[in-house]
């Protein structure tokens, strides 16, 4: 982290900016309104069957694959299916739920220690999730040395995996269960589908710069 | 950013542009579509509507003391905060950092900021070579157009103009299928993204609170710049923040919803700093410049609340006039509703007084802004001080001053109309008028001027008075 001092012209430039915004504050006329009563979502006051019920449909209604698996085995056979036979870049072992990495051990993955060339030749990305938004089908992912970022965002097909208890009904809810974790790490990335681009003529194209794929697997 | 021809005739042509015409009808048609449909899925939109304004207007009624802790928070979680008043000085900020640490190469999110402050010659005079990452950016930067539409650069592009800008520009076999195009561009950018060691952003909301800078993409570019170059460095006008992570959920709400009618964009990123141990894989150094250039001036004028425009191109979809002569025509950074009245603001009426002018006053980018801002206001405010300032055209000063003199004096005025009203009778055919001289041609030019009725008004209710007496 560059810890230098900031030097004069910064200085200068911070005391102008604020003094100006200051002066300008005295007078300006924004329209001064009272604030608003706080919004609620039906969702938040559903039980968890219900949030884990929408987290999947909107999940399929933006063209994601959804596995739900009833048991953690499940889970790892589901996953080894999917990743048979491909090059892998995932978080390590200790950071995958359900003993995955254990269930990898067959033909080891790489991990964000590899270098960069050889991460985005991967195939597929397996990656965990902090916390499930069933709002919006939405991951959130907190990076960190044990996720590395780059696992949900080189390889052509991401798979997730996500823990029924790690679904929260709202945005907001989510941003209440990560707390003073969002701040600590260097970048939360919320996930919503796959990589998508209107720009020519609006027509949907998949996988511009992330993956075109994205697979959620469901556990218990 | 002075444009090179007279707002008139940039009109007149973009008017005759068939072509320009169908896809900005097509584009913004289908948006508006979307957008009304996303925000029937909200729950309480129009609570949430509230609630995101209020989110920017009191950031803005407390700027000096949210920028403070932003700063901060920025600090304490490992960014270096930079100021800047200018366009000049945040060029030379972000140029002095790449001298100093001998970065060359940069992938660059969609900012419109960047364009605003014209960062990409500047950087490339200090050496460093800037690539556009998103896409519409990208084939902007290959036809070295400029963007026509905040949301969707490319707006006034076909396929089949993109495949040829491909095919010249990048020696790939001219193809008009986007699937493809979007590939080749996968491919060409993918080197630069493993290959850049600066990543440029501006940032769509910075929250005081937590320090975050937030930004959102759809298709993972900029999420690709701030994780694998040694430096990201985010450019975000002063005006840009919310207070608490709860208010960015009600922005990031309405945000999507407004921009393309999605609830909310694929990738979300709330950036906290550089990596926090030396095997995370992230930035070494995250860099934040804020720019003034213009807002606190805005902030202390009648235009004060455009600065909670949250760019996301409604109003832009919304507008007749947008949808009759597309972005280009404005020779503006910023197009559409939200840029006639951000532009005079930011860079003064004088030469700029046309914009606001360019408005039906329909009111319809109000009713569609999400954080309700109130754009006829404004345009009406700036054309009044424009007029009071710069005065009015000649012909219109005359006329006016010829009607005032009409107008006070009953006998000349019922004169006057009738013989008006005689000529306008004698040249109209159907009961139309469609060619009107002087003044009136004007009107006539574009639609027909219904002929006026035999018996005017002040007859009828003249005779009215006299059957009752």
């Amino acid at each position: 982290m560059g810890a230098r001092e900031p030097d004069a012209v910064d200085g200068a430039a911070r005391a102008g900016i604020l003094g100006r915004v200051r002066a300008a504050l005295r007078t300006a006329r924004l329209p001064d309104e009272p604030e608003p009563p706080p919004t609620e979502s039906s969702l938040e006051r559903a039980s968890p069957q219900e949030w884990r019920a929408r987290f999947v449909a909107e999940l399929r209604a933006i063209g994601v694959t959804v596995h739900e698996e009833g048991s953690a085995g499940a889970v790892r056979t589901r996953v080894g299916a999917l990743l048979a036979g491909r090059s892998v870049l995932a978080w390590p072992a200790r950071a995958l739920p359900y003993e995955l990495g254990a269930a990898l051990a067959s033909h080891p993955p790489l991990d964000g220690s590899a270098g960069r060339a050889g991460q985005a030749a991967c195939e597929i990305g397996l990656t965990g999730v902090d916390a499930a938004i069933a709002e919006t089908g939405t991951l959130a992912l907190v990076s960190s040395r044990d996720h590395p970022r780059t696992a949900s965002l080189l390889p052509p097909v991401h798979v997730a995996v996500v823990a029924s208890g790690q679904i929260v009904p709202t945005l907001a809810r989510g941003f209440e269960r990560l707390g003073p974790a969002i701040p600590r790490a260097s970048a939360v990335n919320l996930i919503t589908g796959p990589s998508r681009t209107a720009d020519i003529e609006l027509e949907l194209t998949l996988g511009v710069h992330g993956p075109r794929e994205l697979v959620v697997v469901v556990g218990p | 950013m002075s444009a090179p021809t007279p707002f008139t005739a940039r009109v007149r042509r973009a008017v005759r542009d068939g072509h320009l015409h169908e896809a900005i009808g097509r584009a913004t048609g289908q948006l508006e579509a979307r957008r009304g449909a996303a925000f029937a899925s909200l729950e309480q939109a129009e609570l949430v509507r509230d609630r995101a304004r209020h989110a920017r207007l009191h950031a803005l009624g407390r700027l000096d003391a949210m920028l403070e802790t932003f700063e901060r928070r920025l600090t304490e979680n490992g960014v270096r905060v930079h100021w800047a008043r200018d366009a000049d000085e945040a060029c030379r900020i972000v140029a002095r950092l790449a001298r100093e640490r001998g970065l060359r190469r940069a992938v660059k999110a969609k900012s419109m900021l960047s364009e605003e402050i014209r960062l990409n010659p500047a950087l490339e005079a200090a050496g460093v070579q800037v690539v556009e990452t998103d896409l519409g950016e990208y084939v902007v930067q290959l036809a070295d157009d400029r963007p026509s539409h905040i949301i969707l650069p490319i707006l006034h592009l076909t396929k089949e103009d993109v495949g040829r800008v491909m095919e010249r520009r990048l020696a790939v076999p001219f193809t008009p299928r986007p699937a493809e195009l979007c590939r080749v561009a996968r491919e060409r950018l993918r080197g630069d993204f493993l290959a850049a060691d600066l990543g440029i952003s501006g940032a769509n909301f910075g929250v005081a609170e937590t320090g975050t800078i937030c930004l959102v993409s759809n298709e993972g570019n900029i999420r690709m710049g701030t994780t694998l170059p040694r430096v990201h460095v985010a450019l975000l006008g002063i005006e840009k923040l919310v207070p608490t992570l709860a208010d960015l959920d009600a922005m990031l709400k309405v945000l999507a919803r407004s921009a393309t009618g999605q609830k909310i964009t694929v990738y979300t990123s709330l950036i906290h700093g550089p990596r926090r141990t030396p095997d995370e894989i992230a930035p070494e150094e995250v860099h934040v410049v804020l720019l003034d250039h213009g807002r606190a001036a805005t902030l202390a004028g009648e235009e004060a609340e455009i600065l909670a425009c949250i760019r996301c191109g409604a109003c832009l979809n919304a507008c007749p006039v947008f949808r009759a002569i597309g972005g280009h025509a404005y020779g503006t950074v910023y197009p559409g509703p939200l840029g006639s009245v951000l532009t005079p603001a930011l860079r003064g009426l004088p030469e700029w007084r046309e914009l606001p002018e360019a408005s039906s006053l329909c009111g319809a980018c109000r009713e569609v802004c999400p954080v309700r801002i109130d754009l006829p206001r404004m345009l009406l405010g700036l054309r009044a001080r424009g007029v009071a300032r710069h005065g009015a055209p000649l012909r219109l000063r005359l006329a006016m001053r010829a009607f005032a003199l009409l107008a006070t004096r009953p006998r000349w005025l019922r004169l006057a109309r009738r013989i008006g009203g005689a000529l306008a009778r004698r040249f109209a055919r159907d009961g139309w008028l469609r060619r009107a001289p002087g003044l009136l041609a004007g009107w006539t030019a574009h639609r027909d001027l219904p002929a006026p009725a035999r018996r005017s008004f002040d007859d009828w209710w003249e005779e009215r008075r006299r059957g009752r007496a």
